[in-house]
């Protein structure tokens, strides 16, 4: 397949790529009628003909048109459009005025149609590649944070290479696919994702997307606006445009270079006290993991085991920042290389590019890094005004380094769990024994950071090629058809090696207790090896006309698509090789093989029809009807309807500065979803049976028998698809020319009929069965507010603000689940657990664990407090309970700003996430080994839990209180225990944090150069920027511990539970250079 | 415009029919019902049970008969020692006996009725028993009844009475189909292809469960018929020689606390000083074939309800680990489980000295097990038959026998048997957990003593006397009963 192909594309690209004769150039300015300042930025097209270009910033432009062009069409977004008789000139200065209608904006909609904004119904925001580009993140869905009203973008880690998680009007699906759908160039792509050492990193689809490539971004949010896309877009569709073909200043085509350097660094870290050293319940001892020991004296003390007669002595006092001291700058830099032009004639035009990234996070070697190369190219080609033939080819490569996060012998737990007065930039000598687990200081289960980065691998190796060829035939003026394949191919390998210790201990004299060789392993390979792709042909017949005072435009359509994805692994462990060769070979004692292969296809027949009245109002309806292969035979067929009108009302009234233009917009849409494949019945698996911490304690073959057993998980016959409802109701207002404009929306999203792997008693033989149930609302408002307070010839200040709050609301939940919950994502380790639920009547999300008991009779003196058992330690109750958190925000919002001034920018980019919950391991980890600020609880000093009272139960069944009297104390390791086992007095809320921050995603200070020195190099533009990404956060008073915005479980719905030693977050620093010819 | 469409449509769809176009939600790397035979589902099915009853009720068995304590710095089974279970404790174990163990054995049997095969049928049936016999023994009540129907997923839980009665049944049934010559798909235990030795386990399991109902119910006939075909195993019942020493291969106790497969190793299980001090008053020569010697060459039991945390000298090298090798069998019934069952058979319904006969061979074919020698210095000096106290010796000995064998077992005795009896000496006693003062020789040989810090809701002086219900079940399953009290015991406690 991928070899005919490859051929298909190769010969769509010979077609293509031919190059004609010019007719003749036409030059000119553009300005604005208001104040006379150039604008930039201005489609120049030829009318009857291909051409096209923009003006540069200095207004002017440069086009070469054939002979038969008589006219030219100037389009700037709240402009009026101008159209100029050219006849014989060569020069051509244009005025235009602004326009009080504006919003004659074309944004790209669902399949690839192409609607003026005013005429929708919905909402559909757009962000365009400049302010995408400037943060220059690696994953462009990262430059959206903070400026599309709705969207919650949550990076998984700052580390490079890291997925994100995009998530549209919040959470709708239990089962955890909350992603939208991603659309180039009309072409859907797969958005693959590998999870592996509590890293999510990108396989495939937008983080393979270079920044300089695209043109803009649209957000279709509304069920409304997305459901031409089928079964995917029910979460919504991000719509990406990238850039074409196009002239240069003065000539018919552009070179541009864009990149720079950065340099990353650490921004947050938990805080940590540097009172108290290395130890147990106030005692020193050589061997701890924590810093529960004496107080810091700068006395001269041993530590760590006695190996071969010698043992480690160093200053017995604070060492403040040696973690900090651990990681280094990261040095990253991207280069994008771009050339685009237009054919002499204006049949042809192409765009090539080439784009190379390479970052480096903060951690010491190259360990944590990413590398990304992509080449991207579109063709069109217009042989007659009735055909046009276009094609794109991508072909990105991309390699991931991990550092990942876990715990035992991971980095991150290695210096988390670092006494306050070790150092550790002296333990990079490995070796030393004393700085490998042959003797390092504690045999606790972590190890030195440097001998972890050292020995530990995660790599991720992928590579896609994706585009599409298009065929568009007008047989008439009205009638457009075309015919679209759009392909997206991904493969990837991942090799994962966890390196083998194996010690004997022969050379240790005294362990302490606890013997180094605690900390064998037997080692481990993994390699998997994957591809998938998917397939799509459309068919579309798109109409347009008008009859007086309606238009009338209609689309119908046919989409057909194939998914298919396969891969191998192996693992292999009990190493010959104890750390480097990380093959399957390297394995003496065991080898696993396991293969999955999984497709499914889906017709869908769709069919979109809008008719406008008076260019004020549009009524739109579109329909589509889908067969999926997942779903039961002979039950797989769903429709889904919607309809949306829009009305300019401000066509009504007097033209007037102030009220330059209203729209009100209704919506109500369906969309329905298919299901995982291989659902629809029962299977069986190879054997396989678990231990209480070990699973695949039984994994066949065994003893030369294979063997098979039921899967757990029960299909079902009777599956039908998922449904989403949504209504929206907007207004999109524009005040005193355009300078305030205002874009606010309601909208109320019912996702029903959700197919769930509902988890049931196993005594019915099964443990999960695939079902529809739950109800999940989420209702929500969203405001965008435009503004452009100054707009001199010189100076112009833009402010945008937008805020979304989303309620979101479990409706319902099956009854066979006990007080109507099920768990989404949990934690549980020895006698702690969280976990996060989906309970009817609740948000999404809600976090139940353990709680310390309170006395509940109002009637009591003693009220309110809490109760402790004999010990003085808080009595914490049995079952898990609502701890009053919630995964959700309350509302999210963001402000993007930029002043420009005598060529220089200043922008920024804030993005706010107030209210809401999350777990942190971080957290809880602070307090167990007392490198927290928080142990410094009354200096480590004895106390007695304040307000506290233990109860007296005369045996009869009367209760009564008395006061607590029994202090908590480090002696008998009682202070500790309140920390280590009874949460700091919260029980299982030692592990939940605010989730809430504000974080300055950029600061961006460019500069054009003046057009005078850069004519004088014969480039048409050189700029530089300066930015900061990550500038500042700020964080709940309470979060002493980590960026809320980490999380270590996965880019969606569990990834919303939190972190379980999540890597520090990161700030970069970065320059930048664009230069153009 | 239509015109325009239908080519298109007929180009599309018209080659294939959009049926069979769609029609390919078959799983290629699943195989379906009726791919498998039970030949593929046996060994399965087998190593489930495997895993969860030599792992999970090995240790926890262990913990609760005191034969095993918790060793220094780790704490992963501290609650145990300290005779607590919590819901969430046993729900993966839970979760693989019902859906992976006997759903997998039902499917088993399906096939075995339809194709008449009935030494398979045999062969399922007596694995079923014997792993709902384990569920009403840890958890009281269990659904049967209503069990292993996916069109209820709310089945009602049935009294213990209820499924053991409904399991005898089972077994006459399947015994009475099956006869010596009988074929049986592919399994581990036996590795034969025939029903002889299927026979002989379904007889020594039968003796089992009479004796476990023999103190609350009257099955004194089924016993006497039971006992005079006298057709029980005449070798331990185990899984042994199917192990291998990698990882998902090896024997499950050893891997989950011995192996270093997954990471770095804990020491968590030691010998408890009951025990220890008990077999070494004896002089028992089991001693050195189920404990090992710590660093110092000593033989050291924990105490119950602490892990020496905060100790100096009480650490991880100081005490005997139990013995585990990669190939030590999973044993489900051993000779001298069924010896002692016929012990305390004849000691009750017939002549004291065939019971002491039954006794003497029940210690014989401990030993044996074990490798040991010193057998008849057990019986004839040490421990001697003591009609009168028959319970006392038998309980005493069952303890020791099955401490490095089958600890799930001796926990089920010790709460039917009541034997060995708490002393007065409390766990607190014998260990100082504030001053690090440890007394072992505080003491009392052939008693129990209260752990250190004992789960509250039981209270002193008593055995745990059940699980609470999974939290697999309660989570998911409205109509499971409200959680019995730690101290409520199963029903074939007196």
């Amino acid at each position: 397949m991928k070899q005919r192909l490859l051929c298909f594309f190769m010969l769509g690209m010979l077609l293509i790529g031919s190059a004609y004769a010019q007719d003749r150039r036409i030059s000119g300015r553009v300005t604005s009628a208001t104040d006379g300042a150039p604008i930039s930025g201005v489609s120049v097209l030829a009318v009857g003909g291909n051409a096209a270009t923009q003006t540069d910033d200095l207004g002017t432009f440069s086009i070469n048109i054939p002979a038969s062009v008589t006219q030219l069409e100037f389009r700037f977004l709240g402009y009026t459009t101008a159209r100029v008789d050219v006849g014989s000139q060569t020069m051509v200065d244009v005025q235009l005025t602004e326009d009080a209608s504006a919003l004659d904006e074309v944004v790209v909609t669902a399949m690839g149609i192409t609607r003026q904004e005013k005429t929708l119904g919905y909402s559909a925001t757009k962000v365009d590649g400049e302010e995408i580009a400037r943060a220059r993140n690696s994953n462009i869905t990262q430059s959206l944070a903070g400026k599309v009203a709705g969207l919650q973008i949550q990076s998984s880690a700052s580390d490079p290479g890291a997925a994100t998680s995009v998530v549209i009007r919040g959470f709708g699906s239990i089962n955890g696919n909350n992603q939208p759908l991603y659309v180039v160039d009309g072409v859907p792509l797969q958005n693959n994702t590998f999870m592996s050492d509590g890293r999510v990193n990108s396989l495939s689809g937008i983080g393979n997307i270079a920044q300089d490539d695209i043109e803009s971004m649209t957000v279709l949010k509304g069920a409304a606006a997305t459901a031409l896309y089928g079964s995917r877009a029910a979460r919504g569709v991000v719509i990406i445009t990238t850039k074409q073909g196009s002239r240069g200043a003065d000539r018919n085509y552009t070179i541009e270079y864009n990149g720079g350097v950065q340099f990353r660094q650490v921004s947050y870290f938990p805080e940590m006290q540097n009172e108290f050293g290395q130890g147990w319940n106030g005692t020193q001892t050589y061997i701890e993991n924590g810093s529960w020991g004496p107080r810091l004296d700068g006395s001269m003390q041993l530590f760590g085991p006695i190996w071969n007669n010698q043992q480690l002595i160093h200053e017995y006092s604070a060492r403040e920042n040696n973690i900090r001291d651990f990681l280094d700058v990261g040095v990253s830099n991207n280069h994008n290389v771009s050339f685009s032009g237009v054919s002499a004639d204006g049949k042809n035009t192409y765009y090539v590019s080439y784009s190379n990234v390479s970052d480096d996070g903060i951690m010491p070697t190259d360990a944590d890094s990413y590398g990304r190369n992509t080449i991207a190219y579109r063709g069109a080609y217009e042989g007659a005004d009735w055909f046009k033939l276009s094609s794109t080819v991508n072909f990105a490569t991309a390699k991931t380094n991990t550092v990942g996060s876990f715990q035992g012998t991971s980095v991150i737990d290695g210096l988390y769990e670092l006494p306050r007065d070790v150092s550790l930039v002296d333990k990079k000598d490995l070796s030393n024994p004393f700085n490998t687990p042959e003797a390092y200081f504690t045999p606790y289960g972590i190890t030195n950071p440097y001998w972890s980065l050292a020995n530990n691998y995660n790599q991720l190796n992928s590579k896609q090629l994706y585009g599409k060829l298009q065929a568009d035939i007008k047989p008439i003026q009205e009638l457009t058809l075309t015919y679209r394949f759009g392909y997206d191919y991904n493969d990837y390998d991942v090799k994962i090696g966890t390196p083998e210790i194996d010690l004997d201990d022969a050379l240790i004299n005294e362990d302490y207790g606890y013997a180094p060789s605690n900390m064998n392993q037997t080692g481990n390979v993994y390699a998997r090896y994957g591809r998938s792709y998917e397939l799509n042909h459309d068919f579309l017949a798109a109409y347009d006309n008008s009859f007086d005072r309606f238009t009338l435009a209609a689309m119908v359509g046919v989409n057909m698509n194939e998914r298919y994805s396969t891969f191998m692994f192996g693992q292999t462990d009990g190493l010959s090789f104890d750390t480097g060769f990380w093959d399957l070979s390297n394995g003496a004692t065991r080898s696993d093989l396991s293969e999955t292969q999984s497709k499914r296809r889906l017709i869908g027949l769709l069919g979109d029809v809008t008719l406008g009245f008076d260019e004020m109002l549009f009524l739109n309806l579109t329909a589509r009807n889908d067969w999926s292969s997942t779903l039961p035979i002979g039950n797989n067929s769903y429709f889904y309807p919607g309809a949306t009108l829009s009305w300019l009302f401000t066509e009504l009234i007097p033209k007037n500065d102030i009220l330059s233009f209203g729209k009100l917009r209704l919506a109500y849409g369906r969309t329905g979803a298919d299901t995982d494949p291989y659902r629809t019945m029962n299977s069986y698996v190879q054997g396989f049976a678990n231990g209480y911490y070990g699973a695949d304690i039984a994994a066949f073959p065994m003893n030369n028998v294979n063997a098979f057993q039921l899967n757990g998980r029960a299909g079902s016959i009777t599956l039908r698809p998922e449904m989403n409802r949504e209504f929206e109701a907007g207004v999109n207002l524009m005040f005193l020319n355009n300078r305030i404009g205002i874009d606010a929306a309601f909208y109320n999203r019912i996702t029903s009929d959700q197919i769930f792997v509902l988890p049931v008693d196993p005594s019915t033989g099964f443990t999960n069965i695939v079902t529809n149930f739950g109800e999940v609302r989420n209702r929500g408002i969203e405001l965008l507010l435009n503004t452009t307070p100054v707009r001199t010839e010189k100076i112009r200040w833009d402010l945008d603000v937008n805020l979304a709050i989303n309620r979101n609301t479990v409706l319902s939940m099956p009854e066979s689940l006990e007080g109507g919950r099920v768990n989404v994502h949990s934690f549980s380790a020895g006698n702690d657990a969280v976990y996060m639920y989906a309970e009817e009547g609740r948000p999404m999300g809600q976090y139940y664990t353990y709680l310390p008991k309170f006395v509940t009779d109002p009637n009591s003196e003693y009220y309110g407090y809490r109760i402790v058992d004999a010990d003085g330690q808080p009595v914490i109750g049995t079952e898990v309970e609502d701890a009053g958190m919630n995964m959700n925000h309350k509302w999210i919002g963001g402000a993007t700003t930029s002043l420009s001034a005598f060529g220089l920018t200043l922008s920024a980019a804030l993005d706010v996430r107030y209210g809401g919950g999350m777990f942190s391991r971080t957290k809880n980890l602070m307090q167990f080994t007392g490198n927290g600020i928080v142990t410094l609880y009354n200096d480590r000093r004895p106390f007695i839990i304040p307000n506290s009272v233990q109860v007296i139960d005369d045996g009869d069944g009367n209760i009564t209180y008395a006061e607590n009297t029994s202090p908590l104390k480090l002696s008998n390791s009682t202070y500790q225990d309140y920390f280590n086992k009874f949460g700091w007095g919260d029980a299982g809320k030692a592990y939940l944090i605010d989730r809430s921050y504000a974080k300055l995603r950029n600061i961006t200070l460019s500069y054009s150069l003046p057009a005078k020195w850069v004519r004088s190099t014969r480039l048409s533009n050189i700029a530089v920027s300066a930015f900061v990404n990550n500038a500042f956060i700020w964080t709940a008073r309470d979060n002493h511990y980590i960026d809320p915005e980490g999380t270590t479980e996965g880019a969606d719905l569990t990834g919303q539970f939190g972190e379980l030693y999540v890597n520090p977050a990161n700030r970069i620093y970065g320059f930048n250079v664009n230069v153009r010819f | 415009m239509k015109k325009l469409i239908i080519p298109f449509l007929a180009i599309v769809l018209g080659t294939t029919s959009c049926e069979s176009y769609l029609d390919i939600n078959q799983d290629p790397n699943a195989p379906s019902e009726d791919n498998v035979t039970a030949d593929l589902v046996f060994p399965a099915a087998e190593m489930n049970l495997a895993s969860s009853y030599g792992n999970f009720f090995r240790i926890l068995g262990g913990y609760y008969s005191q034969q095993y304590a918790h060793s220094f710095g780790t704490s992963n089974y501290l609650d145990y020692s300290q005779f607590t279970i919590s819901a969430t404790r046993s729900s993966g174990t839970y979760t693989q006996l019902t859906s992976r163990v006997l759903k997998n054995l039902e499917i088993i049997r399906e096939k075995a009725t339809e194709s008449e095969d009935w030494g398979t049928y045999l062969a399922a049936t007596t694995l079923r028993v014997f792993t709902y016999q384990a569920l009403v023994d840890a958890y009281g009540e269990t659904p049967y009844t209503e069990a292993l129907d996916l069109a209820n997923t709310a089945p009602h839980y049935d009294e213990g009475a209820t499924v053991y009665a409904g399991i005898l049944a089972e077994l006459n049934d399947a015994l009475s189909k099956a006869t010596p010559s009988s074929t049986v798909s592919a399994n581990f235990l036996f590795g034969t292809p025939t029903a002889t030795e299927w026979i002989q386990f379904a007889n020594s399991l039968k003796l089992k469960i009479l004796m476990r109902v023999s103190k609350v119910q009257d099955v004194k006939a089924e016993l006497d018929q039971l006992v005079a075909e006298n057709n029980f195993a005449t070798e331990d019942v185990s899984w042994d020689d199917v192990w291998t020493n990698e990882s998902g291969k090896a024997s499950p106790f050893f891997q989950e606390e011995f192996a270093t497969y997954f990471g770095s190793t804990q020491i968590n299980v030691i010998a408890n000083i009951a025990l220890m001090q008990t077999m070494l008053a004896s002089d028992d020569g089991r001693v050195g074939a189920f404990f090992a010697k710590n660093a110092s060459g000593e033989y050291k039991g924990g105490v119950s309800g602490t892990n020496f945390s905060t100790s100096n000298t009480y650490q991880s090298t100081y005490f005997s680990r139990p013995i585990a090798s990669y190939n030590m069998p999973v044993y489900l019934i051993t000779v001298a489980e069924t010896e002692f069952f016929l012990a305390e058979y004849y000691a009750r319904y017939g002549s004291s000295s065939d019971a002491e006969a039954h006794y003497q061979a029940a210690i014989e074919a401990s030993f044996n097990t074990a490798g040991a020698t010193g057998a008849e210095d057990v019986y004839t000096n040490q421990y001697p038959w003591d009609q009168a106290n028959y319970e006392k010796v038998i309980g005493i000995q069952k303890w020791i026998a099955l401490s490095g064998v089958n600890n799930f077992e001796a926990w089920c005795e010790l709460r039917r048997l009541k034997y060995p009896e708490f002393g007065s000496v409390t766990g607190a006693q014998i260990y100082n957990v504030g001053n690090d003062d440890f007394k072992p020789e505080l003491y009392v040989v052939g008693t129990l003593y209260t752990p250190i810090q004992v789960n509250s809701d039981l209270g002193a002086g008593k055995i745990l006397q059940r699980l609470r219900y999974a939290e697999s079940s309660t989570s998911r399953n409205p109509n499971v009963p409200a959680t019995k009290p730690d101290s409520a015991p199963v029903f074939w406690v007196q």
